[in-house]
């Protein structure tokens, strides 16, 4: 199964690469801004996406909206340090099917990769 | 977290020197609490009774706790109480003191009155202060009465305690000149109810340390890495913060974050303020 990560951070990449890989045999995706993660999500049509909100170039609501426009169906979870009303009610509307507010715990982890690439 | 507070304004008023107070920080994880202590502390026996309940435990080759009370100096509830209290932060480092003979036992209680007087800490939050919570100290060693400055100084304490080192105290704020120029700044402002400009700093040993913690990994050198990891503490911090701040019904959104080399922090009215840690000092800069 994919899974798409979008963080500009090159270090929450590399951690949730790795706890994603001792969940489970995934193939992982990564993207450091949003307009990344729409070409990668195009190409490979990963079943998550885990999305970061403040990147450079494309915040991570404007890459939600070009992943749903091109994929009615697509998952994405939000996963940011910014968990406010605010950003949570934006990222909804957009079409993001979950928030997680970092910093992430393996068992919130594995819950939403259960839930959501069970779903496929 | 209390040792540290307390042993800085011990070393600022020259009652210790600064290598006592490093060999008090060696001791007192080894330092195991006598109950005498605790029990002059918590005001069931005196220094007196003390004395006369070591000189029994002579006598008699029983426990100081079993003496106290089968000679009724202490009930079975107090003794339970104070047995509860063993890991007490502050008494280890008064014992500790004591014990190196750096002080008398009555000039560690008559410094400590005076710590309370002089930041105004009431007994109650003292007591918060021994069991961890800091917030009335660092409001009162900032000294502003911007209630988000306190909010966000506070927070930033306790994120360093979370995810890099329980070892750490701030110290009093210093207004910047705005021509200081620093090696290595991390920046990210705020835009919401009111702007907030905020960065932190630190020597590159300092920060190789910092960013070692905040990783979870090996950091030797300040790399493209490092950098990231650092503008990532920030990032998660003030993310954190605009949480708080929103559950508050107050705004605040996060431009992108930075990082500038050899160059001054951009903002009005800035101060840094150090934490001090068990690895080096990390400044925090912040307008104020």
């Amino acid at each position: 199964m994919k899974i798409l990560i979008c963080d500009d951070s090159t270090m929450i990449r590399r951690q949730l690469t790795n706890m994603i890989l001792e969940l489970g045999d995934f193939e992982i995706f990564e993207a450091s801004n949003g307009s990344s993660a729409i070409d990668i999500y195009k190409e490979n049509k990963p079943c998550l996406v885990f999305m970061d909100i403040i990147m450079p170039e494309l915040d991570g609501i404007g890459a939600v909206n070009g992943i749903i426009d091109f994929d009615k169906m697509a998952k994405v979870v939000m996963l940011s340090s910014v968990g406010t009303k605010d950003n949570l009610s934006k990222a909804l509307k957009a079409g993001a099917v979950d928030f997680i507010q970092k910093p992430v715990e393996v068992d919130v982890l594995k819950r939403t990769i259960d839930k959501f690439c069970r779903e496929v | 977290m209390f040792t540290q507070f307390f042993g800085q304004f011990l070393l600022n008023n020259d009652l210790v020197s600064a290598e006592e107070l490093n060999i008090v920080f060696q001791n007192i994880k080894s330092t195991r609490l006598r109950l005498g202590m605790i029990a002059i502390d918590e005001g069931f026996l005196t220094p007196t009774q003390v004395v006369v309940i070591n000189n029994l435990q002579k006598k008699h080759d029983k426990r100081f706790g079993e003496i106290a009370v089968e000679f009724d100096y202490l009930t079975e509830v107090n003794l339970e109480k104070i047995l509860n209290m063993q890991q007490s932060e502050h008494l280890k480092m008064a014992q500790t003191i004591v014990d190196l003979g750096y002080m008398t036992l009555e000039e560690f209680a008559e410094a400590l009155n005076t710590y309370k007087r002089y930041y105004g800490i009431s007994d109650e939050s003292f007591d918060e202060l021994k069991n961890g919570k800091v917030d009335e100290v660092i409001y009162n060693i900032i000294n502003t009465e911007n209630q988000v400055i306190k909010e966000y100084v506070t927070l930033f304490y306790k994120n360093i305690i979370r995810f890099i080192t329980n070892e750490v105290y701030i110290s009093e704020p210093v207004k910047l000149n705005g021509d200081e120029k620093f090696k290595y700044l991390f920046e990210q402002k705020l835009k919401g109810d009111q702007e907030l400009y905020t960065a932190y700093t630190a020597d590159e040993s300092v920060l190789i340390s910092f960013s070692s913690k905040y990783a979870g990994e090996t950091i030797e050198v300040i790399d493209e890495f490092t950098i990231d990891v650092c503008k990532e503490f920030l990032n998660l911090h003030n993310g954190l913060f605009a949480v708080n701040m929103s559950d508050m019904d107050s705004k605040f959104d996060l431009e992108i974050q930075s990082h500038k080399e050899n160059d001054v922090p951009l903002g009005d009215n800035l101060y840094k303020i150090p934490f001090h840690t068990d690895f080096g000092v990390v400044c925090l800069i912040i307008g104020m």
